[in-house]
């Protein structure tokens, strides 16, 4: 699910910066740290939307940089459990699927792919496949999630088909 | 088993572990009848290895040499069926003998009927008198027997062990008894050498020299040794002596009295083997630690024949195929890292097609023999000894039944089913083990079925969950614990606790009764268990990923040839994919160590550069894509992609087969400009990192040459080969020899012979002389100025040359020390002012670094943003008139401060130091200095005693502290006239330069990075209308006229002199003993020293550090 939220970095910015563009330089160090970043308490930062404020520098002693606490809102997603989403299928194996829903990674076992799909090892790309569909690399398809593993920095996603209105998107 | 067995079987039948013979003691009483049977009785003593239990009965008889065999075997049965081994028939007496006799005779007679129920009759009868006898011996007879056997006299009959009759205390040994020698043997070979021991002893029984000893046994459990029953450790000697494998040099030990009984003791070991059980291998070469089934218990003998999944080798070996499978398996023992061939069912096709036909022999009833195995049902069924069988707590995996399970006859079937049940049943007990309070169960038989809940105690067999879900919600349920069972839920995210897959952790995929399957967080694959064996988990599966000092996916280095990435830990080993793209299995003691890769570099196909963690892809072959975990030796390259389920996701490509999925050309154009790569602080990496590489040699003193003064190799000369850290490799001139050595020991040999610190410079003599030349000192470089600790010789000719001109901005001014400690000196600040933060950060800007050390820190630094500026601004916060022009003054000033400074700085001492650049970088290090306002506030009442007249300067041109400033201004001038090399901080207050303000040539400098002004008088040149005299703790200021036309004011401190730029301008010695000279310059000025000359006497020409001189304006303008 994507939210907007607003967070918080911190970034520290070396003393050569310190100057007339130092504000600049430091939106682009918030959008080159955050953006694409996965933090497991809030999902991954798609987008910083705003920049709400850079904050004052504070000059740490010892090492002369200075520290900012950044505030910005960005598009944040975060998948639940239970959630119905849309990937892309990006690997076909014999123990199920592993697919793309955009920076999230998951994986469908082949006991929650839907029960007529058969894996087809001889099929190039290998695939799973039905009387009336088809799974391979590339295919499009709707998962629910059943479970996540959060870590830290990644979020990994757990996912069945193995119900109605799931499966492979007709194009 | 060994061919000792068949004799032994009555007496191991509980397990007993010795062989005892009693030689020496049966010779004793031979000894009495030998008068008519001493061959007969040698000869059949030959026959009689074992029979120990009827040997005392034998010594007895007075029969028909001729007969003897056979009346023995006979008898021997005879008495077996009637006697416990244990309950010997006893010799006690000389009437029992007679009756012995009676007793053989008899049995003689009726020897073809063994068990005839006469002779039972017989048998029991002579027993009952027996005891019957011996009950009515009064206790005076017993004691009187005892002294009798006990005391020592020989003569008299000796007890021969009739255990039921004597109490058992008084069979414990005692002084009076011969003693038991432990005698070191080749392990092993024990009980090959309790039997030689005995059949020597038996030859030579009726030599001259007949055995001493009385007894020898071993015990299995004490491997290397063996018991000698004797009288003296001479005797054990001398029966040892010959003998193959008895180390008698390892000593003869006498056993401690009370040692003795225990010796001999046997535990019972409660062992039961039945059929079917499952049992685990203990040690083999092949089929160490595998599941194994009892198929012949074997009845308390010590082998057990069990049925095993075969590992066979299905591709074996050309040469070695058709050898004999015993030498074979060695060879394959030895391969290091060489997996074990995987358990498979035996198939006839396969094993046919591997080896040859011929290879295998059917036999009846489906057996297959196959390299001296026997095959059947497509197990093997070995003969184990049961030491090598581990019974207890053997946890069957899944994968090992259904391995069994797999076997396709039907016959089994049935047993199989039951085992199975057995499995379930001893799982399901295990189950209960692991519950915990908290878990998540079902309840998966018995009334409650299908209903879950949550654990909340668990006594005994009996456990208490709260019901969840439907009507029963909230309930208390008392289930028997083996009812219930772990319940998972997809998606959950568990770890295994048992098993082969301890420590794995994943996310529960499907759950099918009581297994689970989940996809492994490591391996993206997927792994099915039990239940029982896992547990919800929080962490992700970190447990396996390290063993040791070693990690996933750390590159290793097996042996000299063989490096590989770790793509797999398992419990105590690691799998390791080589360079070669072979699987080897490593425990981590095979790994000599673990190599970092982070800062190697290969080039792909295109020829650029590919590190750790670039994506790359392949050109050829099957184009797979990944990240580069490790490079190797340039050539090889190990990548890692998740989406390869084949060794965890890592396989090895050429590097040169690669190519970057990034376009990295543009990347590095674009790095020009980022400063973070430019700037070390941001590198994270230090110096260290890669990008500093070009910037310099990467240790100084590599190449220096030094002598080492501690340590074995003391006295000796060497060149420095390479450093690491704190260890230098030193080239010894002596032996052609290497060594490696911790740089304290080593000193550095300065042209002159003598020895220096390897971070000092060459000592100020050498310095002085090359002054002038300004290069080729030890460094074969400029000499350093800041070498200050030598300061006097320094200053020498700087004494004859000074003109008063200062030039602090010299272009090109080499000399100044900025650079002279990055880039030649191993930061020769840190033995005398390494404390200041800003010497180290001065030794890290990037700017000495930049041109090579040619260029002088100035013009980098005022071009480029440099960091220190403003640190070091803050530290001289109240600063001074010239405090911030750049951080390169900083070490410019504090490197010539001379002797003015001495007992200012807290490392005067160490270091001279004058200057009037440099008084706010001076204190600027030292925090209390730079917490004074007033840069040389602390240190002017020392001038003002040193020079207390020499006021001549007014006051008003002098920046920082009021009154005192004077004196110090003038001290410090006066005393830095001598040696300064660069301008004082507060030069443009000197009294010597200030009448020349509306002439100088000045420049700000710094205000881009202190931000002053927006920085938009960078670099604009102008010269000073009026210096204002600032009270102390105010920035002093000058009023500046700019070549623009604009005049303002600006605080002096960014006030920075303008270098002489061209031969024949007029310049002004802002510094040194010249100090206020207008000269000439007369050569062009791009080196350190200027030479100049006045213009009334050009003849006379000055070297002059091109700091001290400021350009100065036509007079005209």
């Amino acid at each position: 699910m994507f939210f907007i939220k607003e967070l918080t970095h911190t970034i520290l910015l070396h003393p050569s910066y310190f100057g007339p563009r130092m504000e600049s330089y430091l939106e682009s160090k918030l959008y080159a740290d955050v953006e694409g970043t996965c933090s497991g308490q809030f999902g991954f930062i798609i987008s910083v939307v705003s920049v709400l404020d850079i904050g004052k520098g504070m000059v740490l002693s010892g090492s002369g940089q200075a520290e900012f606490v950044a505030r910005y809102r960005a598009i944040v997603f975060k998948p639940f459990k239970g959630e119905v989403m849309d990937g892309v299928v990006r690997n076909v194996s014999k123990m199920g699927i592993f697919a793309d829903v955009g920076p999230l990674n998951v994986f469908c076992a082949a006991a929650l792919l839907q029960p007529d799909l058969k894996f087809d090892p001889n099929s190039n790309p290998p695939s799973y496949s039905s009387e009336d569909q088809i799974i391979e690399k590339g295919s499009k398809v709707r998962l629910k999630v059943v479970g996540t593993r959060v870590d830290a920095t990644d979020i990994f996603g757990i996912v069945s088909m193995k119900e109605d209105h799931l499966g492979v998107l007709e194009e | 088993m060994s061919d000792y067995d068949d004799d032994d079987l009555g007496l191991d039948g509980d397990g007993e572990e010795q062989q005892v013979t009693q030689t020496s003691r049966k010779g004793k009483e031979k000894a009495r009848h030998r008068d008519d049977d001493d061959e007969e009785q040698a000869l059949r003593e030959d026959r009689d290895d074992d029979d120990d239990d009827e040997e005392d009965e034998d010594d007895e008889e007075e029969e028909d040499r001729g007969q003897q065999p056979k009346k023995r075997k006979r008898r021997k049965i005879a008495v077996n069926s009637f006697l416990d081994v244990y309950a010997e028939v006893s010799d006690d007496d000389e009437e029992e003998e007679e009756e012995d006799e009676e007793v053989e005779g008899f049995m003689y007679d009726d020897a073809d009927d063994a068990v005839n129920g006469d002779t039972t009759r017989r048998q029991h009868v002579l027993l009952d008198n027996r005891r019957q006898q011996r009950e009515e011996k009064t206790a005076e007879q017993i004691a009187k027997d005892l002294t009798e056997r006990y005391g020592g006299i020989r003569a008299a009959p000796r007890y021969t062990g009739d255990l039921n009759d004597v109490p058992q205390r008084l069979l414990m040994p005692s002084v009076h008894d011969a003693g038991l020698w432990q005698v070191r043997v080749k392990p092993g070979r024990e009980r090959d050498i309790v039997f030689s021991l005995m059949r020597k002893s038996i030859d030579m029984e009726y030599t001259a020299h007949p055995l001493s000893i009385l007894s020898a046994f071993q015990r299995e459990s004490l491997s290397g040794m063996i018991y000698v029953e004797a009288r003296s450790q001479k005797h054990v000697q001398q029966a040892c002596n010959g003998l193959v494998g008895v180390y008698l040099s390892k000593g003869v030990h006498l056993v401690p009295i009370e040692e003795m009984a225990s010796l001999l003791t046997i535990k019972k070991q409660d062992v039961t083997v039945t059929y079917g059980m499952w049992v685990r291998i203990r040690k083999h070469p092949k089929y160490g630690g595998d599941l194994a089934q009892v198929i012949i218990p074997g009845d308390g003998i010590e082998d057990v024949a069990v049925r095993l999944v075969p590992r066979i080798d299905m591709n074996p070996p050309e040469e070695t195929s058709m050898l004999d499978p015993s030498k074979k398996r060695k060879k394959a023992v030895a391969v290091v890292g060489a997996a074990r061939p995987p358990q498979k069912l035996f198939n006839v096709e396969e094993v046919a097609k591997a080896y040859s036909r011929k290879s295998i022999i059917s036999k009846l009833g489906g057996e297959i023999v196959f390299q001296g195995e026997t095959y059947k049902n497509g197990f093997v069924e070995k003969d184990i000894k049961i030491n090598n069988l581990i019974l207890d707590d053997v946890q069957p995996t899944l994968d090992e039944i259904s391995m069994f399970m797999s076997a396709k006859d039907g016959s089994k079937q049935d047993d199989l089913g039951i085992q199975l049940r057995d499995i379930a049943e001893s799982s399901r007990k295990a189950a209960i083990a692991v519950l915990q309070p908290g878990d998540n169960v079902e309840v998966f038989e018995g009334e409650q079925a299908g209903i879950h809940g949550v654990v909340e105690e668990i006594s005994g067999e009996v456990v208490t969950i709260t019901a969840m879900g439907v009507d029963i919600e909230g309930q208390k349920l008392e289930i028997p614990a083996r009812s219930i069972r772990k319940r998972f839920k997809q998606g959950e995210h568990v770890k295994v606790m048992a098993g082969m897959y301890t420590d794995e952790t994943g996310l529960v995929t499907t759950v099918q009764d009581d297994k689970v399957t989940f996809l492994s967080d490591l391996s993206m694959t997927t792994i099915t268990v039990f239940a029982k064996d896992l547990r919800i988990a929080a962490e992700v599966g970190t447990g396996t990923n390290t063993i040791g000092n070693y990690e996933l996916h750390d590159l290793v280095q097996l042996d000299a040839a063989t490096v590989g990435v770790i793509f797999k830990t398992e419990r105590d080993s690691f799998r390791v994919l080589d360079q070669n793209g072979k699987v080897l299995i490593v425990k981590p003691h095979q790994i000599s160590m673990r190599r970092d890769s982070s800062r190697a570099i290969a080039s792909d196909a295109e020829g650029h550069e590919l590190r750790a963690n670039d994506n790359v892809k392949e050109v050829d072959g099957e184009q797979r894509k990944g990240r580069v975990l490790h490079t190797h030796q340039s050539f090889y390259a190990f990548l890692h992609n998740r989406e390869i389920t084949e060794h965890g996701g890592v396989f090895v490509a050429r590097a040169r087969s690669l190519v970057s999925l990034a376009p990295k050309g543009n990347a590095l154009k674009n790095g020009g400009a980022d400063l973070s790569k430019m700037n070390p602080a941001m590198m994270g990496g230090g110096m260290v990192g890669s990008g500093a590489l070009g910037r310099g040699p990467r240790d100084r003193h590599i190449g220096v040459t030094v002598m080492v003064t501690k340590g074995p190799h003391k006295g000796y000369g060497g060149t420095i080969k390479d450093t690491n850290g704190n260890t230098a490799r030193v080239e010894l001139r002596t032996g052609n020899k290497m060594i490696s050595i911790d740089k304290d020991k080593l000193r550095k040999i300065a042209p002159n012979g003598d020895l220096l610190f390897l971070h000092q410079n060459a000592p100020p003599g050498n310095n002085s002389s090359n002054n002038n030349n300004s290069n080729s000192n030890a460094w074969g470089a400029p000499p350093s100025w800041t070498n200050s600790g030598g300061a006097s010789g320094g200053r020498t000719p700087f004494q004859g040359s000074s003109s008063k001109t200062p030039n602090p901005y010299a272009v090109g001014g080499g000399k100044t020390p900025a650079w002279a400690p990055g880039s030649r000196t191993p930061n020769p600040y840190a033995a005398e002012s390494g404390k200041t933060p800003a010497w180290n950060a001065g030794s890290k800007t990037p700017n000495p670094y930049a041109d090579g050390g040619r260029t002088p820190a100035w013009n980098v630094s005022s071009r480029t943003p440099n960091p220190y500026a403003t640190g070091a601004n803050a530290g001289a916060s109240s600063g001074t008139a010239y405090g911030g022009a750049t951080p390169a003054r900083s070490w410019d000033a504090s490197a010539n401060s001379s002797s003015g400074w001495l007992g200012a700085g807290s490392d005067g001492s160490a270091t001279p130091r004058q200057s009037s650049w440099g008084n706010d970088w001076v204190s600027a290090p030292t925090p209390a200095a730079a917490a004074t306002p007033g840069f040389n506030v602390g240190l002017t009442p020392a001038f003002g005693a040193l020079t207390p007249a020499a006021a001549q300067t007014p006051a008003g041109v002098f920046n920082s502290a009021a009154s005192s400033a004077t004196p110090a201004a003038s001290g410090g001038y006066a005393l830095a006239a001598n040696d300064n090399r660069t301008l004082e901080s507060d030069w443009l207050f000197d009294p010597a330069v200030v009448p020349h303000h509306p002439r100088i040539k000045i420049q700000l400098l710094g205000t881009h990075v202190a931000n002053y002004l927006g920085g938009e008088y960078e670099q604009q040149k102008g010269k000073v209308i009026a210096g204002n005299k600032a009270p102390s703790g105010y920035e002093q200021t000058a009023t500046v006229l700019f070549e623009s036309g604009e005049q303002r004011s600006v605080v002096a401190r960014y006030i920075a002199a303008v270098p002489p730029s061209h031969n024949g301008e007029e310049v002004l010695i802002a510094g040194g003993k010249q100090k206020g000279a207008i000269m000439v310059v007369r050569e062009d000025p791009d080196d350190e020293t200027v030479t100049v000359s006045s213009r009334s006497n050009p003849g006379a020409v000055f070297a002059v550090p091109k700091e001290l001189l400021i350009a100065l304006y036509d007079e005209k303008a």
